[in-house]
């Protein structure tokens, strides 16, 4: 048997209009294979007068079906040819005689009823399920710092949380909303009031189609963000690091140089340089460097973005150890940007053991945070030389 | 034992419960017993059928008795003839007022 795909031009929700879209369709000889919300199966079939009635039955597990339901209209002359989310089956007749599935308003009414509470309480639900992701995604971007910074520092994981969190949610609402208000129209047409008379059907499933669109961009997006940090070289090579080795200045046995990029993000490159630590006699020296590249267009960016993490860097709040303590530091920040760049600055801990400095010019922007005794203020060009 | 709690019969639940009250039915002889019974003036459809159905048994009216293929078939329970009954006085005052009141 042929079959035949078509965009399902209705809302899964417009019961009315999905019922005269199939009924159309088999007046010209194609007959419901398959249901879906985009894409619906036909066959090709002698196009006859075929009525297709949606039935209000929702289920949530398969062993739920309702085959007396099914039995039930066969016997009266409906099949059963499909079902929508689990909510309504989709049932043809094309026995002309064959009584409506429906001959008591008022039970119908009852059943429709019945699932447009349920969508009403899926909406509040799901309404306060929205709320409570935008209060996450303010948590995580406020928390510790402005959400530029948190956006920089973010792995791609953690934006596509955030995009899960925020985006998501927000189409899911849509979608809920939609249906309330389709079934709250099926309901109002049983309770008399008419139905609109369509030629065609333009009520395109928006909400449907962002669904859809939102997962390709996220797939897109983590392709980009993972092909761009890795491997495509929007961010330049670790090697272009400029040598800034403060630790040189310390006695002490040096581990190495360790250099790569910040988890999965495409701006920024983490170099981690020189390690010493012997932290039960409390000896710590460590130098790390965070590097951003902006593309050319966000280079508005890049002085605020200092700013920020030089604050951020202040509050001794960071994941990766050993930049992090107990208790805040008082710190004394000093400005260098008459130094070559765009906005420079110097902070140290006023027990001597933290010192960071930010640095923007043009569309770079460099971190450092040195744990050990020599001034940063001593290295300025080399600091600069890392954002030219 | 009290009848059905849930207000007066409508007019297709009372022949769906009347139809059972000879013997035991399925679905399609409810409906022909139905249409026969009223001269084609109530007409059931499979969804308002099914919903009655499911509704009696939830209530107790009526018992599935056997499922044979796609067969099922149903008898009326000692709730559901005690609710008939009470639809029938119901009824029975209902027209008795009616007659006072026109004569």
């Amino acid at each position: 048997m042929r079959h035949i795909y078509k965009f399902t031009p209705v809302s899964m929700y417009d019961v009315h209009g999905l019922e005269k879209w199939l009924e159309k369709l088999a007046a010209q000889g194609l007959f419901l294979k398959k249901y879906r919300p985009l894409v619906c199966t036909f066959e090709k079939g002698e196009a006859r007068r075929v009525r297709y009635r949606l039935e209000p039955y929702p289920y949530s597990l398969a062993v739920d079906f309702p085959d007396d339901m099914v039995e039930l209209f066969q016997e009266c002359g409906w099949r059963h040819v499909g079902e929508v989310h689990h909510e309504m089956l989709i049932f043809s007749c094309a026995d002309p005689h064959a009584p409506e599935p429906h001959t008591d308003p008022d039970i119908q009414l009852e059943q429709w009823n019945k699932l447009y509470r349920t969508a009403r309480k899926d909406f509040q639900h799901i309404g306060l399920f929205v709320l409570a992701c935008l209060a996450v995604v303010a948590f995580f971007l406020f928390r510790g710092g402005t959400p530029l910074t948190r956006l920089l520092l973010f792995e791609v994981n953690t934006w596509n949380i955030l995009l899960v969190l925020a985006l998501r949610p927000l189409i899911e609402l849509g979608v809920y909303y939609s249906r309330m208000r389709e079934l709250s129209a099926v309901i109002r047409e049983l309770e008399g009031q008419p139905a609109k008379h369509r030629f065609w059907f333009p009520s395109r499933q928006v909400f449907s189609w962002a669904g859809a669109a939102y997962l390709a961009f996220l797939v897109c997006f983590l392709v980009i963000l993972m092909g761009a940090g890795r491997t495509l070289g929007l961010a330049r090579p670790v090697t272009e690091f400029p040598p800034l080795y403060v630790t040189d200045q310390e006695s002490g046995k040096v581990i190495g140089t360790d250099m790569g990029g910040w988890g999965f993000s495409p701006l920024c490159w983490n170099q981690r340089q020189s390690w010493d630590m012997e932290t039960d006699e409390g000896r710590l020296l460590s130098l790390q460097v965070y590097w951003f590249d902006f593309p050319n267009w966000l280079s508005f960016l890049a002085v605020p973005a200092a700013k920020d993490l030089l604050t951020d860097s202040m509050k001794l709040n960071s994941r990766t150890y050993p930049w992090r303590d107990r208790e805040a530091a008082v710190w004394s920040a000093q400005d260098w940007s008459h130094a070559g760049a765009d906005w420079l600055s110097v902070a140290d801990s006023e027990n001597g053991v933290y010192h960071t400095a930010a640095a923007a010019l043009g569309d770079k922007v460099v971190l450092v945070q040195y744990m050990g005794s020599g001034p940063l203020s001593d290295y300025l060009d080399e600091i600069v030389a890392m954002v030219k | 034992m009290a009848g059905r709690e849930k207000g007066p019969l409508t007019e297709p639940m009372y022949y769906v419960l009347m139809s059972f009250l000879d013997r035991e039915m399925c679905g399609t002889q409810i409906t022909e017993f139905v249409e026969k019974k009223t001269a084609g003036r109530v007409k059931l459809g499979p969804g308002t059928l099914y919903t009655l159905l499911a509704k009696f048994q939830d209530e107790g009216l009526i018992a599935e008795i056997s499922v044979e293929g796609r067969k099922r078939t149903y008898q009326i329970t000692d709730r559901g003839r005690e609710s008939f009954r009470e639809e029938l006085e119901r009824l029975r005052a209902c027209v008795n007022d009616g007659l006072e009141a026109l004569n």
